[in-house]
């Protein structure tokens, strides 16, 4: 497995009872504390085979919590010029992705990232597309909210102070802050923003798909092309499964049933700048939080669930279709033949052992992205409960 | 002389003493601190001139940074702990010195400066201060807490690290006149150089119990021989962090040096404060050049 940062921690064994008392858990005055857990009872409305996240023993998923930071998430009023809501880089049609190569923040910089879609990202074991050190939601919320270089929602020190007075503004939020931090006498506060935010991103749980209906045993939920696709993701010729397998369809996964996690992060040779195996420069991957020369490159691979919504695709929007994500696997990596970043990416002495290139047929390929578009859950992108409150 | 120790991210000093006479006295001190390039005091409104290897010109837009473990010295090596007043730029044993007289990178509303470290040291009437030590940063059992639930001086937006998962410990960002460029990127270009020092390569998952540690703590301990705090300061030198590098160019990673240990511009800035950049951790052959007294 290259690139995994942990080789593993324990679980104690009562994470794993707890999750057996939780899947029969739905009344929310009920309060069971285990060691790592957390809960009120949150109603994660997961089907039965799928195990519970983790959840922060001191943040603990409540649907107040939930249903304010829906509140928020949709709400421009939380930047610093009052121009742009999480919702504008995550649009509920798309996946939560937003279709843009890059999105542009608040003040108009450009990001260096695609924007991701949400769908079970308290999953993960790690959160952003490179970061081993952000693991908790209501780390990787600070960063939107507050970064600087490049501005995203644009809060800083200044302008705190007159956002959250447009939040304290509207009248719909005393009530959901109150009921949402109810042991707090002044519960409109920055923390409990993130907070809640935190709490509505890690119940977007999304196992809806045609292809969760084949696992759970309904052999006409994918069709014979899916089927054929599916053979090949999960067959040692494409090799996909290495890192795009499990339920999440992603090797970066973190649930209460594990023993052990790992924080995997791959090169997948889109780069060789120059022959050195170098990205460019504001795009590194783990190897800007890290500074390991041997994690240049490497990103967590995404879950591929909605992934035919969420084009383009890449750490940094780079190809635009499944198709071509497909013609670039096949090559086993991108060559760039001009140029500043110019470099055979097959050749990127960090890439991962799994990504060296195969062949497909024309049919096989369509089989392949039926197989993909399968992976898509109509309901989650429909679902009333991650929609704007607003409207 | 001026000597640099590294400490690791939560054992502090364990090998310096602290004097148990009886008659020790409580004693405040202001230790007055001031940051200069090439002897022009450095605020918002000042033109900063022959910085670097290009002798470039520039504006200040921040100028930041923590010291925490701050010790008074006597001439027998015995080191007295200064207990910090607690104050918006100092508390949790904690020091923002800040030297920027306005906001939102020198745009914004003017606003206080906080040029000097006070607080009080049980010292024995018979010793004399002659020395000071400070460890340059947020220490590590509080960089890693909630910002949005800190304390001051631990509650700035704009001094927090977030992709990091923790403090900057000293921000300094300069916007070089004729802005910064790349020579191998004709497309790049930066209105500012900036120097980010803050612990790197960190892991831990507090959602699991975890605590967080870094692999490159990128905190020094700073020691200055000679300093009487009643007569003198402490001088940050800004020319001496950045006299190896162009302000006007950057090669590679982020403008300026965000603690990469790979960024071409950060090695001769870490050396300058007496750190290995590859390791994080102060070099035992280099003496930091940054702090000095007079």
């Amino acid at each position: 497995m290259d690139g995994a940062r942990f080789s593993g921690w324990l679980l104690p064994p009562a994470l794993f009872v707890c999750l057996m008392m939780l899947t029969a858990c739905g009344d929310s005055s009920v309060e069971v504390q285990q060691p790592l857990v957390s809960t009120n009872g949150f109603d994660w409305q997961l089907p039965e085979r799928y195990p519970l996240p983790v959840e922060p023993l001191n943040k603990p998923m409540t649907e107040a919590r939930f249903q304010l930071g829906r509140h928020l998430f949709y709400d421009r009023r939380l930047s610093g010029n009052g121009q742009q809501a999480c919702s504008d880089c995550h649009i509920q049609s798309r996946g939560f992705a937003d279709g843009q190569v890059t999105p542009r923040g608040s003040t108009g910089h450009t990001l260096a990232r695609n924007s991701q879609g949400l769908q079970n990202v308290a999953y993960h074991a790690s959160l952003t597309w490179a970061n081993p050190s952000i693991t908790t939601l209501e780390q990787q919320v600070n960063i939107p909210l507050f970064s600087d270089d490049p501005v995203e929602q644009g809060l800083n020190d200044a302008n705190l102070p007159a956002v959250m007075t447009a939040i304290e503004n509207e009248a719909r939020y005393a009530d959901l802050f109150a009921v949402a931090f109810p042991e707090q006498g002044d519960p409109i506060r920055i923390a409990n923003v993130r907070d809640a935010l935190a709490a509505f991103v890690r119940g977007m749980v999304s196992f809806d798909s045609d292809f969760d209906r084949f696992e759970q045993g309904d052999v006409t939920a994918l069709s014979a092309d899916a089927r054929r696709g599916m053979q090949l993701f999960f067959g040692e010729q494409l090799e996909c499964f290495h890192c795009h397998g499990g339920y999440l369809l992603s090797d970066s996964v973190l649930d209460r049933s594990m023993q052990f996690v790992e924080q995997p992060f791959h090169n997948t040779g889109l780069f060789n700048i120059q022959g050195t195996g170098d990205y460019p420069s504001d795009n590194t991957g783990t190897f800007s939080i890290t500074g390991d020369p041997a994690d240049m490159g490497k990103f967590r691979s995404p879950s591929l669930r909605n992934v035919a919504l969420t084009a383009p695709y890449m750490h940094d929007g780079s190809i635009a279709t499944l198709s071509q994500v497909i013609d670039f696997y096949a090559q086993g990596g991108r060559v760039i033949a001009d140029g500043p970043l110019a470099g055979d990416g097959r050749l990127n002495p960090f890439k991962s052992s799994f990504v060296s290139g195969f062949t497909l047929t024309a049919a096989q390929k369509q089989d392949l992205i039926a197989f993909l578009e399968s992976l898509t859950d109509h309901s989650f992108i429909t679902n009333p409960r991650f929609s704007n409150p607003w409207e | 002389m001026n000597k640099t120790a590294m400490i690791g991210a939560c054992c502090v000093l364990a090998a310096c003493s602290t004097s148990n006479t009886t008659d020790q006295r409580s004693e405040s001190f202001s230790i007055q601190f001031a940051a200069e390039a090439n002897n022009v005091a450095m605020s918002c409104a000042t033109v900063l001139t022959g910085l670097g290897s290009a002798n470039s010109n520039a504006t200040l837009r921040d100028l930041r940074f923590y010291v925490h473990d701050v010790q008074l010295i006597d001439g027998q090596d015995n080191s007295y702990p200064l207990t910090l007043e607690s104050n918006d730029w100092q508390g949790q044993g904690v020091a923002l010195l800040d030297f920027v007289e306005r906001g939102e990178n020198c745009a914004g509303d003017t606003k206080q400066t906080h040029t000097a470290i006070t607080g009080t040291a049980n010292i024995p009437a018979s010793a004399s201060v002659q020395g000071l030590a400070f460890t340059l940063g947020v220490p590590g059992a509080l960089n890693h807490a909630d910002r949005l639930a800190a304390a001051a001086p631990l509650d700035r937006a704009s001094l927090h690290w977030n992709w990091q998962n923790g403090y900057k410990h000293m921000r300094i960002d300069v916007a070089p006149d004729g802005g910064v460029s790349r020579p191998s990127d004709a497309g790049f270009s930066s209105t500012a150089w900036n120097f980010h020092l803050g612990s790197t390569d960190c892991a831990g998952n507090p959602q699991l119990g975890e605590s967080v540690s870094c692999g490159r703590p990128n905190r020094v301990r700073v020691e200055l021989d000679g300093f009487d705090p009643t007569l003198q300061v402490v001088v940050l030198d800004y020319e001496a962090l950045v006299a190896a590098r162009d302000l006007g160019q950057d090669e590679a990673g982020a403008p300026g040096c965000m603690s990469g240990a790979s960024d071409p511009e950060c090695a001769s800035l870490f050396n300058a404060l007496g750190m290995d950049v590859d390791t994080g951790e102060a070099d035992p052959l280099v003496n930091q050049t940054v702090f000095r007294v007079r």
